[in-house]
C-alpha cells in the first residue's frame, strides 16, 4: 500500500487485520512523515517513537499470531497534551507541569485496549484556554492549508487538527470547553465531534472548566471519528459527570439510512457568517435535500445568552483549577491565558450560578427545537482561517477577535450538553476550508455521525489535501 | 456585585500580587469589563424558576 499516511483510522485496521499492511510499516509511516513535516507543522509536543514503535512490533505479532484483534489494532492515535500518557507529563502546552503522570487517562487506556498505538502528544493553546490555537512557549502549529501565510489553526486543540490534516496521525483526540475540538477542526479541514456531555470520561485530562469540558476524536471522515468514539465512550467510576447511557455500536450505525431526517438550518446563526460560509453551507442544505433530508429553519430565542452564560461559568472554573498554579508561576503563564483566568476574579457566586441558572432556560430552548427535527445545521465558524498576526477580523460588517468570532456558533453546544460534529464543507475563495456543524439530540451521536457520513459520500470535500502535504 | 464596582483597582491589586508588569493591568481590566458586562447580561433572561445545572452529572 502507498501514501499509508492518508489512510484513516478504518482502512488501516481492516489493511492490518487483512494483514495488506503491518503496524510496524504504518508505524514508521507516520514517524517518517512527522520527521519530514513537523519542523514546520510543530503539532507534537512529544513523538513516542520508541514506545510506540514496541506496541507496533506487539501487535504485529499479534497479528501473525491470527485470532481475533480488537478493533483499532495496530491504528496509530494521537492526543492532545492535556490527556495523561503515564511515565510522560501531561504540560497543558506550558513549560512548567514537567511530572510524569503516573497513569493513562481512562481514554488513552481504552485507546490502548481496542488496540490503538499511542503515537504521541499534540500541542495546544495553553491549557486550553483559547481558541485561536496559539503557543508562545512550542510556537504556534502552522495551518496546512497555506504554505506561505501562518494562519490560525485554530484551537485550543490546534496540534491534533493541524497533524489529522497533514496526514501526521490518522485520528486524534482533543477536548472542547467553547468549540476546542470543533474549531480547530474546521479551520484545518478535518472533522472534529464534541460528544455529549457525559458520554466520554475526561479522568485524566486536565480541566479547563469542570461543568463545560468534553474530550473528543479528530479524524478525516466522520466514519474513523464514529470507530474512536465507540473505543472510548462509556460511563467510568474516575469520572462523576461520566454517563451510563448505553454505547451502541457507531460505526454500524453509520450504514442507515437519512432519508427523512428533518434537519434544522440555524438561520440566526447562517446569517452573522460570511457570504462565502452562507453560501458553503447552502450547498450542504442542497445536498442533504436530494439525500432525501428535510431542511428547515429553527430559531433559539435565548441563544443571545450563550456567551454570557458561558463566561459566568468557564471563568470561575477555570481560575479556581489554575488558582494555585497561578501563585506559583504567574510569570510562566502566556499573557493571554493569564489575563483570560485573572478575569474570574472579577465575577461573584451570584454570577456563576446565575450563569448555571441560564444555562438550563437555554438548553430547555435548543431541546425544544430538537423536539421537533432530528438535528441542527450550523456553520461551524463565521470564516475561514486568518493570519496568525491578525488582531481583528471584520464579519459581516463587525469588528471581532478571533476569539470573539470563532466561538460564536460552537459555545451554545457546551452549555447544552449536546453532541456536535463539525465536517468540511467547502473551500473559501481563497483555498481554505470551509466546515458545517451538525448537532444531535443529548446521547445520539449516531446520528449526526450517520448525516456527516451520508454527506461526505455524497461530496469531495473530506478528501480535499492541503498545501503543506 | 461589588467586585466589579472598581475594575481597575482590582486589576492593578492582582497584578502586584502575582508579581506581572504593570501595564497588564489594563488588558486584564479591559477584559474583565467585557466579560463582567456579558454575564450581568443575563439579568435580562427571564429565569423564572429555573434551578442551577449541577457542575457534575450535567447532561441533557
Amino acid at each position: 500500500m502507498s501514501d499509508l499516511h492518508w489512510l484513516g483510522v478504518l482502512d488501516l485496521a481492516r489493511g492490518i487485520a487483512t494483514k495488506k499492511v503491518s503496524p510496524v510499516e504504518v508505524l514508521q509511516a507516520h514517524l517518517t512523515r512527522i520527521e519530514q513535516l513537523d519542523g514546520r507543522l510543530r503539532s507534537y509536543l512529544a513523538v513516542f517513537a520508541d514506545s510506540a514503535l514496541e506496541a507496533a512490533r506487539a501487535a504485529e505479532a499479534a497479528v501473525a499470531a491470527g485470532g481475533s484483534l480488537p478493533p483499532l489494532h495496530g491504528v496509530p492515535v494521537a492526543v492532545k497534551d492535556l490527556f495523561a500518557v503515564a511515565g510522560t507529563p501531561t504540560t497543558g502546552g506550558s513549560r512548567f507541569l514537567t511530572e510524569p503522570a503516573r497513569a493513562d487517562a481512562t481514554v488513552v487506556a481504552r485507546l490502548r485496549a481496542a488496540g490503538a498505538v499511542i503515537l504521541g502528544k499534540l500541542n495546544l493553546h495553553e491549557f486550553a484556554y483559547g481558541p485561536e490555537g496559539t503557543n508562545p512557549h512550542f510556537g504556534t502549529p502552522w495551518n496546512p492549508w497555506d504554505a506561505t501565510v501562518h494562519r490560525l489553526p485554530g484551537g485550543s486543540s490546534s496540534g491534533s487538527a493541524v497533524a489529522v490534516a497533514a496526514g501526521l496521525s490518522p485520528a486524534a483526540l482533543g477536548s472542547d470547553t467553547g468549540g476546542s475540538i470543533r474549531m480547530p477542526a474546521a479551520l484545518c479541514g478535518v472533522v472534529g465531534l464534541k460528544p455529549t456531555y457525559g458520554r466520554v470520561s475526561r479522568a485524566g485530562v486536565l480541566p479547563l472548566s469542570w461543568s463545560l469540558d468534553h474530550a473528543g476524536p479528530l479524524a478525516r471522515r466522520a466514519a474513523d471519528a464514529a470507530a474512536i468514539l465507540s473505543a472510548i465512550a462509556g460511563a467510568d467510576p474516575a469520572d462523576p459527570s461520566s454517563s451510563r447511557q448505553p454505547v451502541p455500536d457507531y460505526v454500524a450505525a453509520l450504514s442507515g439510512s437519512v432519508r427523512g431526517m428533518r434537519i434544522g438550518l440555524v438561520g440566526e446563526y447562517l446569517r452573522q457568517a460570511e457570504d462565502e460560509v452562507q453560501a458553503a453551507v447552502a450547498g450542504t442544505v442542497a445536498t442533504l435535500e436530494r439525500l432525501g433530508c428535510v431542511v428547515a429553519e429553527v430559531a433559539f430565542p435565548t441563544a443571545r445568552f450563550a456567551l454570557g452564560a458561558s463566561l459566568g461559568i468557564i471563568a470561575p472554573e477555570a481560575l479556581a483549577y489554575h488558582a494555585p498554579l497561578l501563585s506559583r508561576h504567574a510569570r510562566e503563564y502566556a499573557p493571554d491565558v493569564r489575563q483570560r483566568l485573572l478575569v474570574g476574579r472579577f465575577l461573584t457566586a451570584t454570577d456563576y450560578v446565575t450563569a448555571q441558572r441560564a444555562r438550563l432556560v437555554i438548553r430547555d430552548d435548543v431541546e425544544q427545537a430538537l423536539r421537533r427535527v432530528d438535528c441542527l445545521l450550523t456553520p461551524t465558524l463565521p470564516v475561514a482561517a486568518p493570519p496568525v498576526a491578525a488582531v481583528e477580523l471584520t464579519v459581516r460588517g463587525r469588528v471581532e477577535t478571533p476569539r470573539s468570532a470563532f466561538t460564536m456558533f460552537t459555545r451554545l453546544f457546551n452549555l447544552t450538553g449536546h453532541p456536535a460534529i463539525a465536517v468540511p464543507c467547502g473551500l473559501s475563495r481563497g483555498g481554505l476550508p470551509l466546515s458545517c456543524q451538525v448537532v444531535g439530540r443529548a446521547f445520539d451521536e449516531a446520528s449526526i455521525l450517520r448525516l456527516a457520513h451520508a454527506y461526505e459520500e455524497a461530496t469531495d470535500w473530506h478528501a480535499r489535501r492541503p498545501a503543506v502535504a | 456585585m461589588a467586585a466589579a464596582d472598581d475594575v481597575e483597582r482590582l486589576a492593578r491589586e492582582l497584578t502586584t500580587e502575582l508579581g506581572l508588569p504593570h501595564d497588564e493591568a489594563e488588558a486584564v481590566a479591559a477584559q474583565a469589563r467585557r466579560v463582567v458586562a456579558a454575564v450581568r447580561g443575563l439579568e435580562a433572561l427571564a429565569l423564572g424558576d429555573a434551578e442551577p445545572a449541577p457542575v457534575y452529572g450535567f447532561a441533557p
